[in-house]
């Protein structure tokens, strides 16, 4: 579904809490108790749930 | 990386029921403050996962820097009682600015006059986020935007993110975690 901006072109969230949020992200991809398949099932319904097509 | 060098790396089945055993040992998660949880479950090196442990603190930080500590602890509540997470509902965060009694009363905020307009705007996306977050439509996020700002609506959205990701998360350990939990593999 094509949106409007909610928010102008350049906002960014606060630069600090950007990049730990960023490397949450990349040290959670770094986990690899659960095996590939499963996390790709949950990354894949997540970002459906959080609608998000990137 | 190749997915099957990522399965190499993958633990024997045996060192994650121990994992497990650990932290039910350490005594139940369900009375415990939010904080105390994430430190047993993933900085205690019983699940070694220090790092995301340590990302984490580092972004709950941010968060409460870079949004008004009063508008994300009335948020924080309105999760937590949303959720069901009791111990969260009745935690309060030190020097938030919000007043007790707004607090207890959160959730009244839409017909409680004490509730300030910029206060209503940030529960009403609040509640649509935790509900259904793909579906918050513009006039609930243009009423942010109108007290926060644009990049005050970024931040005050990754902090939310940040708040509901912990408690979602201690929700999920207290029940995983819990002696005699259905599936429990205690002896």
């Amino acid at each position: 579904m094509e949106r409007e901006r909610r928010v102008a072109a350049g906002t960014t969230a606060d630069p600090t809490l950007r990049r730990a949020l960023g490397a949450i992200a990349a040290s959670t991809v770094r986990l690899a108790t659960v095996d590939p398949v499963t996390t790709e099932i949950v990354r894949m319904r997540c970002a459906k749930h959080h609608d998000c097509g990137t | 990386m190749r997915p099957d060098a990522r399965h190499e790396r993958v633990g024997p089945v045996a060192t994650v029921v121990e994992q497990r055993r650990t932290i039910v040992r350490m005594g139940a998660l369900g009375t415990m403050p939010t904080d105390t949880v994430l430190d047993r479950v993933l900085g205690t090196g019983a699940t070694g996962h220090r790092d995301v442990h340590a990302d984490m603190t580092a972004a709950h930080d941010a968060a409460w820097a870079a949004v008004s500590p009063r508008l994300l602890e009335l948020c924080r509540v309105r999760i937590a009682t949303m959720l069901g997470c009791e111990v969260e509902a009745n935690a309060r965060t030190a020097d938030s600015d919000a007043p007790a009694e707004l607090l207890d009363a959160i959730g009244a905020w839409p017909t409680d006059h004490r509730f300030e307009a910029a206060d209503r705007a940030c529960l009403a996306f609040t509640e649509h986020y935790v509900i259904d977050v793909a579906s918050v439509d513009d006039a609930t996020v243009a009423a942010v935007r109108d007290h926060l700002g644009d990049d005050g609506v970024q931040s005050f959205v990754s902090a939310l993110l940040v708040v509901e990701q912990r408690i979602r998360l201690r929700l999920m350990w207290d029940r995983l975690f819990a002696a005699g939990a259905p599936g429990s593999m205690e002896d």
